[in-house]
């Protein structure tokens, strides 16, 4: 119980960051996603099955918090998790050797997708161009890369310590 | 049955079961069942939400202050130069003071006087990086609600209120795609739709072929919209085009506003007509 709590408090905390923090601190025009790397780095080490249920908080904490139409941030978080999970599952995907390579490609695509998906759902069939796109989903992967190692190793001290074994044996 | 011929693996099975449920959440948008939830995670997180905002600013302003060193001799030169200019152009303004009174007059342009304002923080932002809104701590309870014009202090308008909770709400900035005001050219007159494109800013759409907009105009809100007072500015022309299907004049309109920098803006609760 008390691990659920604080990973709902990690969860607020990366959601509020995101939606007061960031803003501010990045240029407009690309921003990097706490909360896209939150999940992609839980679903990488709990596993698609134990982190979906907090995926699906986040999304909808997310939706509240942001004023959105309940439901869309889920269904674009768990999209993402899923082909993580699916890329996952087949690549060494660790913080050291080969395994970084497979980050960086696995934070790149999930950050494409996730700006296609959000852009397809929210967008309401007006896009931005493909080279602004993509321009600035670039500079969003590189900066989700530098919070996706930070955010990973600590979860995965967490995971080897009381957190992960409580909440999501499996 | 093998579990490879299984036609839905059970990880699959999931995640179609998790869109059907929130797909459908999406497609009923069930907007006030949740807005309890919502009122009461926004009384509980904006103080929170206020602080790690203000933070962020001075985290900000730091940060701008280290990238502009470079340029500092430069802007200063640029200064000096535009004090000088602006000491001639303080002159002359104070003649042109008394006409814009006459104007305002002339044309029902309200005087901020008229204005019954209601202060906010901003406490967060789109997190799309696309600027499209930004939230403020104030709301029903403040008397806020939808469709209320936003400004800044010096009467620039920034959007308006798109959503209410308790005590916080929403606002729909100029600049985002969802956003259509009527806007028209403070010089000429010429009428037409301001509203927010991706990458553009901000665009007076639909002005009629035969209307004049220049370059360098003032375009201001022009009162047709209900809830809107006459006169407020948006921003000044930076280049006019025809619409894809030539039927229209459109104007790329440059806001003087940093939307990602504001801290306070002001809500006009009600104007005097």
């Amino acid at each position: 119980m008390k691990n659920n709590f604080f990973i709902f408090f990690l969860i607020v905390a990366g959601i509020i960051l995101q939606v007061s923090g960031f803003p501010v601190l990045f240029s407009r025009g690309y921003l990097p996603s706490i909360v896209l790397v939150g999940v992609i780095a839980s679903t990488i080490i709990w596993g698609f099955r134990n982190a979906l249920i907090w995926i699906i908080v986040t999304g909808a904490v997310f939706d509240l918090i942001t004023y959105g139409v309940m439901g869309k941030q889920v269904i674009i978080l768990v999209v993402v998790a899923y082909f993580v999970s699916f890329f996952s599952k087949r690549f060494l995907v660790e913080n050291r050797g080969l395994g970084i390579l497979a980050i960086i490609i696995l934070v790149s695509v999930a950050t494409l997708i996730f700006k296609g998906l959000f852009f397809a759902i929210e967008g309401n069939g007006k896009l931005i161009s493909g080279s602004t796109f993509f321009l600035s989903a670039g500079k969003e992967s590189f900066f989700n890369l530098i919070i996706f190692f930070i955010i990973f190793n600590f979860l995965k001290k967490r995971n080897r310590s009381s957190l992960g074994k409580l909440s999501f044996e499996k | 049955m093998p579990s490879k011929l299984k036609f839905f693996s059970y990880k699959l099975t999931k995640v179609l079961v998790v869109l059907a449920i929130f797909g459908l959440l999406v497609f009923f948008n069930p907007k006030n069942f949740f807005r309890p939830v919502r009122s009461a995670m926004f009384w509980f997180f904006s103080p929170i939400q206020k602080v790690v905002y203000k933070s962020s600013q001075e985290i900000a302003s730091v940060k701008d202050f280290f990238l502009s060193i470079g340029d500092l001799k430069t802007e200063n030169e640029k200064l000096i130069k535009e004090n000088q200019n602006l000491m001639a152009e303080n002159a002359s303004l104070n003649n042109i003071g008394k006409e814009n009174d006459f104007l305002r007059q002339q044309m029902e342009l309200l005087p901020r006087e008229k204005f019954n304002l209601v202060i906010a923080n901003v406490t967060g932002q789109d997190p799309y990086a696309l600027g499209n809104w930004i939230e403020i701590d104030k709301g029903e309870r403040d008397g806020i609600a939808q469709d209320m014009p936003v400004i800044v202090s010096n009467g620039i308008f920034i959007g308006r209120i798109s959503e209410v909770g308790f005590s916080s709400s929403k606002i729909v900035l100029i600049s985002s795609p969802e956003s259509a005001i009527n806007g028209m050219d403070l010089k000429t007159e010429s009428k037409g739709i301001a509203k927010g494109e991706y990458g553009l800013g901000i665009i007076l759409d639909m002005i009629l072929p035969s209307e004049t907009v220049n370059v360098s105009d003032d375009i201001v809100t022009s009162g047709l919209g209900k809830n809107i007072p006459r006169g407020l500015f948006i921003g000044k022309v930076k280049s006019i085009q025809f619409s894809q299907d030539r039927l229209f004049q459109q104007a790329i309109v440059a806001s003087s506003i940093d939307f990602s920098k504001l801290s306070q803006v002001f809500i006009i609760k009600d104007f005097k007509r």
